[in-house]
């Protein structure tokens, strides 16, 4: 909706808040604001009292090195032991030393992530990239990169922050390293990052792409972690909410089969491991998917005499995985069942021990099936 | 630096918080820590004092978090937590003559205006003049524009923090605004 500027007081001007924003140099509507007065000449005098006053009250920042806020935020993780034993919520954007390491699925630890769309990319092995090291501009034929690009190592035992000009932050690990363009002038906005870092991202119409070697994260704007240490063979991307696609930046090699580009749609609690030797990208489910909304979380799934497929679909509504199944074969498995804190696999586990089943994880699905000498008769 | 965090991000944090997760705490601490440590300054400016304050609030948090409330405003809460717990902790020091949560206290801030891509002589000094003007408000008053412009919060927000009615908010800006008014000669 327009907004009334015709007639816009100093105060008007001076409660817009995108106003305020352009006057202190971030708005989003730099032209708008630029040739504000020539759309509306009589407004010059409300508009330059206003900006005048916005101008005059800034207030200086304290001087607060990050090292500092770092530390203070240690100390509050390190106080109070006695509630360590509740620490199994791991969040990387933390600190290194508290995580651990999301590297294997499916039997990764337990981890309990917030809702962000939040990706793991780890690797195994280390031969790939070091023996065959990929220009990461080579891989980018399109990307004609005018901005110099700046490289950033975290050679401290701390997270390093890293502002973009975009208004996206990085959290660099340790012993990590990250290559930005000084500013974003092209049509995605593309990092180069060896190792592992944290990255909330500034909601664009620019996408914003993480190249780990010839793997590809890509995501609109959004919070999320990638992990790809050069020691590594395997990269696993994990998707906590929302959707980010990932796929293999190889020209040559994708030409040959078709015109796509390989990649993946995750949506939320699906995973991708990439084999960093064979380049094989394959689909699969986090280690311990987590309900979709809490507010499900405290009404434990109670079932008296309800048949299987009403269960599983309840399931699949509360996970967002999809979960296939005959439904005509299970119609007759009547459970009886609570169903509270499991995880989705133990929950799984249970029905179909109760309905003579098995499940497999097929392509980031859950396949519900009879077991073999139950199919025999 | 608009490194901020999206209000609905902070709130799914504060969800997490409040869900057993002390890793959404510590996150929240992480990203709120300079505004919060720069609002402490502002009304007891030690440094260790306040990053004190700032400390025990998010232990408090912490050990309170399975009663803890849901807020719809995750960083304003956070401010009027802090200032209750700095003001409480000036009227415990008995040297000190604070009493907690009265009108009285004191808020020190001092504006410095942005002149930087302003070639005209003429406007910066009008904007200097300004600056000095607000400088020379009431203290309520530049708690107000303070919390206004430069933590960004709402009328509703300010009103909270402050212990006053939205009208009282709206009134005192207005107020300020007005004293300024007569500095304002755009040419």
């Amino acid at each position: 909706m327009m907004k009334p500027y015709d007639i816009y007081t100093v105060d008007d001007f001076i409660e817009d808040t995108d106003f305020q924003n352009w006057v202190q140099g971030h708005s989003e509507r730099e032209s708008f604001w630029l040739s504000f007065l020539e759309y509306y000449p009589h407004q010059r005098v409300a508009f330059q009292q206003a900006e005048q006053f916005i101008r005059a009250v800034r207030v200086a920042p304290e001087p607060l090195g990050e090292q500092e806020v770092r530390k203070e935020v240690e100390r509050f993780l390190e106080t109070d032991p006695a509630y360590r034993t509740h620490r199994r919520a791991v969040n990387p954007v933390i600190h290194p030393r508290y995580r651990r390491p999301p590297v294997v699925l499916p039997g990764l630890s337990r981890v309990h992530w917030s809702a962000w769309v939040l990706i793991l990319v780890a690797v195994l092995g280390g031969y790939w990239w070091s023996e065959s090291p990929v220009d990461p501009l080579a891989i980018l034929p399109d990307q004609v990169v005018t901005e110099p690009l700046v490289e950033t190592t975290n050679n401290t035992r701390n997270l390093l922050r890293v502002l973009l000009t975009d208004g996206s932050e990085v959290m660099l690990s340790p012993k990590s390293e990250l290559r930005y363009p000084a500013r974003f002038t092209e049509k995605t906005r593309v990092v180069y990052l060896s190792g592992e870092a944290v990255f909330a991202v500034k909601r664009q119409t620019k996408p914003f792409l993480v190249y780990t070697g010839n793997m590809v994260t890509k995501v609109i704007g959004t919070r999320f972690v990638v992990r790809a240490f050069d020691q590594d063979r395997k990269i696993t991307v994990q998707v906590l909410s929302g959707k980010v696609s990932v796929y293999q930046e190889n020209p040559e090699k994708v030409a040959t089969h078709r015109n796509e580009v390989k990649g993946l749609i995750l949506t939320v609690n699906q995973a991708a491991i990439f084999e960093k030797n064979d380049g094989n990208l394959t689909k699969t489910l986090i280690a311990n998917p987590s309900l979709l909304t809490k507010a499900i979380q405290p009404q434990p799934f109670s079932y008296d005499e309800v048949p299987l497929p009403v269960i599983l679909r309840e399931l699949e509504k509360a996970y967002g995985i999809p979960i296939q199944f005959d439904a005509q074969v299970f119609e007759s498995s009547k459970i009886t069942a609570v169903l509270a804190d499991e995880s989705l696999y133990e929950k799984l586990d249970l029905l179909c021990k109760a309905a003579s089943a098995t499940y497999e994880i097929t392509d980031g699905q859950i396949v519900v099936s009879q077991t073999s000498s139950h199919r025999s008769f | 630096m608009s490194r901020r965090l999206a209000p609905d991000e902070a709130r799914q944090l504060w969800q997490d918080y409040r869900a057993g997760d002390r890793y959404a705490l510590a996150n929240l601490m992480q990203h709120y820590y300079a505004d919060l440590f720069h609002w402490g300054m502002r009304l007891h400016t030690d440094r260790e004092f306040v990053k004190d304050c700032l400390q025990e609030v998010f232990v408090n948090l912490w050990r309170t978090h399975e009663t803890a409330v849901a807020v719809e405003n995750v960083r304003s809460y956070l401010l009027v937590v802090v200032k209750t717990r700095i003001l409480r902790e000036l009227a415990r020091n008995p040297r000190s003559l604070h009493t907690a949560l009265t009108d009285d206290y004191a808020f020190s801030v001092e504006f410095a205006a942005d002149v930087r891509l302003i070639d005209e002589e003429n406007e910066v000094y009008q904007i200097r003049k300004l600056e000095q003007v607000v400088n020379q408000l009431p203290e309520r008053q530049k708690e107000l524009i303070y919390l206004r412009f430069y933590q960004n919060q709402s009328f509703e927000q300010i009103a909270e923090v402050m212990h006053l009615g939205r009208q009282s908010v709206y009134n005192l800006l207005q107020k300020s605004l007005n004293s300024l008014r007569k500095n304002w000669t755009v040419k």
